[in-house]
């Protein structure tokens, strides 16, 4: 029974020992992962969403079920690890991984703030992939309550914007009613508010009713500025991108816009007074200033003060951009010349248009060639690191587009390429690609200096092992062993024989060596008296030799116990020594035995050298493509304007003809000729 | 000339007025009207671009991997991690790093990398190879403290470096009990 109770209880030891092995060796890993988890979240919180995913990648190849596995201190109230990933993704332009990442997590996930964000997240991947219907289905399906519940502020409005500008996709609903729940929906101070106000109103003109696209440009023109706060939420890096200053100005930018449709609004509807109070509270330093000026001119015009119309257009004409606006304003004036009653100076302002106009066509032509230049479109990308926030880089690009224009007298026209969907993408995409070859080409390099570096591994390692050949370091501790061996040897003698003198100190060593060195000479001296026949020496001598002798060996004998315990620890201490020494040794001989995986090492540098080199090639295809499409983009917007340039022309030598008619027909009435200014033949149609 | 013609030249100019407004209004139609009615022109290259992007994660992955095999050999490998907590008491500056009293790191941290941290990240302060044995890790962080007053503490660890690779970490915890920020250094 004893016998059964006793294996038992051994099974159980074992059992439980092998349980807290089990545990020791889980309990690095989940703390490794932890770790490599909340670097992920480090680098995301920033908004460095390309480190995020790389090291999120990273995570995923040393703990292959590593997501699910999150401690729920992170993700339980935070973001669902493989939520987080797809957000990334959606934010690093991977929309095909964030899509499938969103839709597993739809088929797979029960939790309903995980749900109305994979729903979220999957709208605006398929937003961002202008696949508008899958995305209105998408973002209908997050219920209202569930918005209100899980998504921050910001987020929750851009759920909103998203969806009032999928309208016409989303199934079953009209426009009208859903636009004003929009705008009731939407935060106080959100951006997008402007946005929607402003698109209702564009709407409601494209339906014919004025009179509220009116009210509404007013109520968005006169809304007071506010101050857009900040919210701290998970999704925060993935919605918002822009500070509060560039808030401000895309504020400003829309209010000018929303005054300029008012103002020809106004105008269209035969109020021009008004127009022109609205004209006047657009910014002259604004994108739309030009515009601006050329329906104020109209509004002015249009009150019957043609004086001020035609300064206001004659600022525009002196303006050396050659804009719509600018080029126009030729064709206006020579309009309210001919209203004021001034036909020769109506033809005179057509014949300079005319002269603007060619000159205009020609600086086209340059322009068209200059953006077949490669360098012409590379000189556009800012020269920034990879943490330029976006709004920067735009800026850098209106600044750098509005100079290149200039020498084209086309700044205006190149900053409406600027401004364009098409135009912007292109350029993010290729300033991305210009960021990876550079990522890539610090990777070739470092590539090259692993192989020096494991070149020199190599020549240190074989170094190292001749040294310690060389040195017979590997062989001294078994000599030390033997010398450890000895002496315990002594100990044990000694204490077979409870030998107090050999643990003796040095110092009574010697005393004892002294008195054994007096004794012989003691008996040297009797022998040599006996010999000569002299009497022989007082044993007094003898005696107290001896009774110094006594005592040494007494006090030996009285410490033994001490000595012993003494001896025995430091016997113990060297021990413990020897083993380190031989644990080091194992581990130097492991460490020598293993054989050298340089060559392996080598290998994996050559492969991913040669992805590199592979990625280098794509990247620059890539690039060769898409700067060939932004060329082909300004060369788009070039014939455009040189489409209109050219309407000008045929306006300003058909009014020029008429006018020609109307002074012959006068000349013709009158006996002295009016009319000197006669348009030569080669602009005659 | 009938007088309609002579009308001519102001319908001309009226017409030009309305065909400015209507192209700008066009023109101006937000993003959208715009995007629905375009064909996604540059697919392709989105699609390519999508490609290589994805590609060169998985490159950079291996690439780090690599690096790090190659750099820092478990045998030598010690790490130092540096987390924070709710942040109340203490607004963290910078922090100096020391190991066996070298200083080894001076990290400046921005506004976004603060909030990184409390939010949950974890910074990777520092990565260095030492030799097998004992040593000493010293961090000095510096910032503002309780009632916004200059704050410089320092906390210390003394560690032994085996064979196995070793992580270290420094925390910055909120003490609600004693309303000050308490420093750690833990092995993990």
């Amino acid at each position: 029974m004893w016998k059964w109770f006793s294996v038992l209880g051994c099974c159980f030891a074992w059992v439980t020992s092998v349980q807290i092995s089990a545990q020791q060796a889980t309990l690095p890993n989940s703390v490794q992962l932890e770790k490599a988890y909340q670097q992920v979240l480090y680098e995301y919180y920033q908004g460095d969403f390309s480190l995020a995913l790389t090291k999120m990648a990273v995570l995923e190849q040393k703990f292959p079920n590593g997501l699910t596995q999150v401690p729920d201190f992170l993700s339980g109230y935070q973001v669902e690890p493989e939520l987080l990933k797809g957000g990334m993704s959606l934010a690093y332009g991977l929309d095909n991984q964030a899509a499938a990442i969103f839709l597993r997590l739809l088929k797979n996930n029960i939790q309903p703030d995980v749900i109305a964000y994979s729903w979220l997240l999957l709208g605006k991947t398929y937003y961002q992939k202008r696949q508008f219907s899958d995305a209105a289905q998408a973002l209908q399906q997050v219920r209202r309550d569930s918005a209100d519940e899980y998504f921050e502020p910001s987020t929750r409005d851009n759920w909103l914007y998203m969806q009032s500008q999928l309208q016409g996709f989303l199934l079953g609903q009209g426009s009208d009613g859903t636009d004003i729940q929009w705008l009731e929906q939407l935060s106080e101070d959100s951006i997008y508010r402007d946005y929607v106000q402003y698109n209702q109103a564009l709407a409601l003109l494209q339906k014919g009713e004025s009179q509220q696209a009116m009210i509404a440009l007013t109520s968005l023109t006169n809304k007071p500025s506010s101050f857009v706060s900040r919210w701290m939420g998970w999704a925060e890096p993935i919605f918002t991108a822009s500070d509060e200053q560039s808030i401000a100005a895309e504020r400003a930018a829309i209010r000018d816009r929303a005054n300029l449709t008012l103002g020809y609004t106004l105008l269209q509807q035969g109020i021009p007074h008004q127009g022109f109070r609205v004209f006047e509270k657009i910014r002259t330093a604004g994108l739309d200033a030009e515009a601006a000026l050329l329906g104020y001119g109209w509004a002015a015009a249009k009150k019957d003060e043609l004086q001020t119309a035609l300064a206001i257009w004659q600022r525009l004409i002196q303006m050396p951009q050659n804009s719509e606006y600018t080029l126009e304003a030729y064709l206006a004036s020579a309009y309210a010349y001919e209203k004021a009653f001034a036909p020769g100076q109506s033809l005179q302002v057509l014949q300079l248009g005319l002269e603007r106009f060619k000159q205009a066509l020609v600086d086209l032509d340059q322009a068209s060639q200059q953006v077949e230049q490669r360098q012409f479109i590379l000189d556009l990308l800012p020269n920034t690191g990879n943490s330029q926030r976006a709004d920067d880089v735009e800026n850098a690009e209106n600044v750098s587009l509005n100079t290149k224009g200039q020498p084209f007298n086309s700044a205006q026209l190149f900053d409406s390429v600027s401004v364009s969907n098409e135009f912007r993408t292109g350029l993010s995409a290729l300033e991305h690609t210009r960021e990876l070859q550079q990522q890539l080409q610090s990777w070739q390099q470092r590539m090259q200096q692993y192989h020096w570096m494991l070149d020199e591994r190599q020549v240190e390692r074989g170094k190292r092992a001749k040294h310690i050949l060389q040195n017979s370091t590997l062989e001294q501790l078994p000599a030390l062993q033997v010398q450890r061996d000895t002496l315990a040897h002594v100990i044990d003698t000694a204490k077979h024989q409870q030998d107090g003198q050999v643990f003796m100190s040095l110092q009574s060593q010697k005393w004892l060596d002294r008195i054994n060195r007096s004794e012989k000479r003691l008996a040297t001296i009797s022998q040599l008296k006996k010999q000569l026949g002299q009497p022989p020496l007082d044993d007094t001598y003898q005696r107290r030799v001896e009774r110094v002798a006594g005592r040494l060996v007494w006090q030996a004998s009285e410490a033994y116990s001490a000595n012993t315990w003494q001896a025995q620890k430091a016997l113990n201490q060297l021990d413990a020594e020897i083993a380190k020494a031989q644990q080091r040794q194992q581990q130097l001989l492991k460490q020598l035995a293993a054989k050298p995986d340089f060559a392996e090492q080598r290998l994996r540098v050559s492969a991913l050298a040669q992805r590199i080199n592979n990625k280098i090639v794509k990247s620059n295809s890539l690039q060769n493509t898409l700067i060939e499409q932004l060329s082909e983009t300004f060369k788009q917007f070039i014939r455009a304007h040189k489409q209109k340039v050219s309407q000008y022309i045929l306006q300003a030598q058909l009014a020029i003809v008429r006018l020609n008619d109307q002074a012959l027909l006068k000349d013709s009435d009158s006996p002295t000729p009016l009319n000197d200014k006669s348009i030569p033949e080669g602009d005659s149609l | 000339m009938s007088i309609d013609s002579e009308k001519a030249p102001t319908h001309h100019i009226v017409h030009g007025l309305i065909a400015l407004l209507v192209g700008f209004l066009c023109s101006i139609s937000l993003n959208l009207n715009a995007q629905q009615s375009e064909p996604p022109a540059n697919n392709t290259v989105a699609e390519q671009l999508q490609l290589l992007r994805q590609e060169v994660v998985a490159l950079n992955r291996d690439l780090f991997v690599l690096e790090e095999d190659l750099l820092f050999p478990s045998s030598t490998q010690v790490v130092v991690y540096l987390s924070m907590d709710v942040g109340a008491y203490f607004n963290l500056d910078a922090v100096q790093l020391r190991i066996d009293d070298k200083v080894v790191t001076y990290h400046l941290y921005t506004e976004k990398q603060i909030q990184a941290l409390f939010k949950g990240g974890v910074q990777k302060l520092h990565m260095d190879n030492l030799a097998q044995g004992e040593h000493q890790l010293t961090a000095f962080f510096i910032g503002k403290g309780p009632q916004d007053r200059e704050y410089k503490r320092a906390t210390s660890i003394t560690f032994t470096k085996t064979a196995e690779a070793k992580s270290l970490e420094l925390s910055i915890i909120d003490s609600s009990l004693k309303q000050q920020p308490v420093f750690e250094a833990i092995e993990l």
